[in-house]
C-alpha cells in the first residue's frame, strides 16, 4: 500500500467523521476516506474496460477451468 | 535479536490430523506449542485466507467467494491492510493475492494466478527462478502431481529463505486437493511435510516462532448435497440465484427467513443436514451489503457435502471423498511460548503476528492475539 498525506476542508472532514461515528462501519475517517477512493477507482476501471493487470479472456476461462475442475463453478 | 516468523499453511489440516504417531515432527511441535482449533466459517478457502492474512470477515474484506456468478473475484476486490502491509514478508501461494502488488520483499500468487506469463510475481525477476523450476501455481488433480506441487514449493522455501524477511508465509494447497479427492491416502503427504519439517526446523533455528495453520479443516465425506435441485424443488429458482459455493442471493428479500427455516428443517436419513447462516449471523462490517443473503453448508461431519451437476438434490458423492470442516488447526511454537491447548478464530492469526513482530495491532479487526 501507498502511504501518502492529504489535506482535505474542514466542514467536509466533519460530515465524513460524522457519518463513521454514526454508521460505525468504519473504525476511522481515514478509512472511510480510503474506501470512497477505492469505488472511485474501480468505477475508472470499470470505464476503462476493466484492468488490464488482470485477465485476458484465455486466462480467465483457464483459471474457471480449474475451479470447475475443483468443483467450485458450475 | 528481532523475532523471524515462519507460517506453514495447510489448505485444510485439523489438529487430529496433525497428531498422529507417523508425524513425530508436528506431534512434537504440538507438544512444544499453543495448540487448538481455529475457526473459519464460513469453510471457503477463497474467503478464509484473505481473513487470516487481514484479521477480519469478508464483510470488511470482500471478498466472499472466488466468484459472483460469472465474475471471479480477484486480489484487487480485497479492502482490508494484509500482513505485508505492516512487515517485510516473503508471501508464496497465499490464495486470492493474483494480481500480486508491489510488497516490501517476495511475493509469489495462489489460487486464480492463470500462468508464469501473468502478474504473478513480486519483483518481477523472480520468474526466471520459477520458470527454471518448472512452477505450477496449483497441481493437477494426479496424486503424481501433488507430491510434485508439494516439493516445488520445498524448493520454493530452500531459496527464499536466505532472503532478507520479517515474516515467510507460504500456503501448500495441494493438502486441499488430496483431501478432497484422495482423502484415504492424505498419510503420506504429511508424512512427506513431517520429514521435511524435521530437518528444515534444525537448519534454520534463526527463526524465532513456527505457525502451523489450516484456513479450515477436513473430513471424509460420502454424500452430496444439491443446493440448485433444492431450489428448483421449492419452486424458489425466479428469487434465488446462486452466486458462489452455497452462496445464496435473493432478488425478495421478504423470502429470507422462509428460505433459512426451509433449509434447515431439511432432512435426509431423517436428520437435519444443512448449516445455514443469515447474512449477518457471520458478515458485519461495510461490505457486509455485498455478501450472500445465506449461505449454506452441509454438515460434513455427517458425510454431506455441495454437490453440483448432479440429478437428485441427494446423492453418493462420486469424486470427491473428503471435504472442509469449519474448523481448522492452529500450532504455534517458539520463544517464550507456554505450551497450551485453545480453541481460536481464524481472525486471531493476524494480530498474533503483528505483536510477535512488535507492531501495533490495528483497531477495527474481528481477532485478539493468542499471546
Amino acid at each position: 500500500m501507498k502511504k501518502l498525506t492529504i489535506e482535505i476542508k474542514e466542514k467536509e472532514y466533519d460530515v465524513l467523521n460524522k457519518r463513521v461515528e454514526e454508521k460505525k462501519e468504519f473504525t476511522s475517517v481515514e478509512e472511510y476516506i480510503s474506501d470512497i477512493i477505492s469505488q472511485v477507482v474501480d468505477r475508472l476501471r470499470d470505464e476503462e474496460g476493466g484492468d488490464d493487470e488482470t485477465y485476458s479472456k484465455e486466462d480467465e476461462e483457464k483459471v474457471k477451468e480449474r475451479l470447475k475442475s475443483l468443483g467450485y463453478l458450475d | 535479536m528481532k523475532n523471524k516468523i515462519f507460517v506453514l499453511g495447510l489448505d485444510g489440516a485439523t489438529l487430529k490430523l496433525l497428531d498422529r504417531k507417523e508425524l513425530p515432527t508436528f506431534q512434537r511441535l504440538i507438544r512444544r506449542g499453543i495448540s487448538g482449533t481455529l475457526l473459519s466459517r464460513p469453510a471457503i478457502t477463497s474467503v478464509a485466507w484473505p481473513s487470516m492474512v487481514s484479521g477480519v470477515n469478508a464483510g470488511k474484506h470482500n471478498i466472499f467467494d472466488f466468484r459472483r456468478g460469472d465474475d471471479l473475484k480477484l486480489s484487487i476486490d480485497k479492502k482490508a491492510k494484509e500482513l505485508w502491509d505492516y512487515v517485510k514478508t516473503i508471501a508464496i501461494n497465499v490464495p486470492m493475492t493474483f494480481p500480486v502488488r508491489e510488497i516490501d520483499g517476495v511475493m509469489i500468487s495462489g489460487m486464480m494466478t492463470p500462468s508464469l506469463d501473468s502478474k504473478c510475481v513480486h519483483p518481477e525477476k523472480e520468474k526466471d527462478f520459477l520458470k527454471s523450476i518448472n512452477y505450477a501455481f496449483e497441481p493437477d488433480i494426479t496424486p503424481t502431481s501433488i507430491e510434485e506441487g508439494i516439493k516445488t514449493k520445498f524448493k520454493l522455501i530452500d531459496r527464499y529463505i536466505n532472503f532478507d524477511y520479517e515474516l515467510f508465509f507460504i500456503v501448500f494447497r495441494e493438502y486441499d486437493v488430496i483431501q478432497h479427492f484422495f482423502w484415504n491416502d492424505n498419510l503420506e503427504y504429511y508424512q512427506l511435510m513431517d520429514q521435511y519439517l524435521k530437518n528444515f526446523l534444525k537448519e534454520h533455528n534463526e527463526i524465532t516462532h513456527f505457525f502451523v495453520v489450516s484456513d479450515h479443516g477436513f473430513t471424509k465425506i460420502d454424500k452430496t448435497f444439491n443446493l440448485e435441485k433444492f431450489i428448483e424443488q421449492q419452486a424458489y429458482s425466479q428469487f434465488i440465484e446462486v452466486g458462489g459455493w452455497g452462496a445464496l442471493y435473493l432478488k425478495d428479500k421478504s423470502i429470507k427467513e422462509t428460505v433459512v427455516d426451509s433449509l434447515r428443517d431439511f432432512k435426509d436419513n431423517g436428520k437435519t443436514i444443512l448449516d445455514v447462516y443469515p447474512r449477518e449471523e457471520i458478515y458485519w462490517g461495510p461490505y457486509a451489503k455485498e455478501g450472500p443473503d445465506i449461505v449454506v453448508s452441509p454438515k460434513r461431519q455427517l458425510g454431506y457435502t455441495l454437490g453440483m451437476r448432479t440429478n437428485e438434490v441427494i446423492e453418493k458423492s462420486d469424486k470427491k471423498n473428503g471435504c472442509h470442516l469449519e474448523k481448522g488447526v492452529v500450532v504455534l511454537t517458539g520463544k517464550d511460548i507456554i505450551p497450551t491447548k485453545k480453541d481460536y478464530k481464524i481472525f486471531d492469526i493476524f494480530p498474533t503476528i503483528l505483536k510477535l513482530l512488535g507492531k501495533e495491532i490495528p483497531d477495527g479487526i474481528d481477532g485478539k492475539s493468542m499471546i
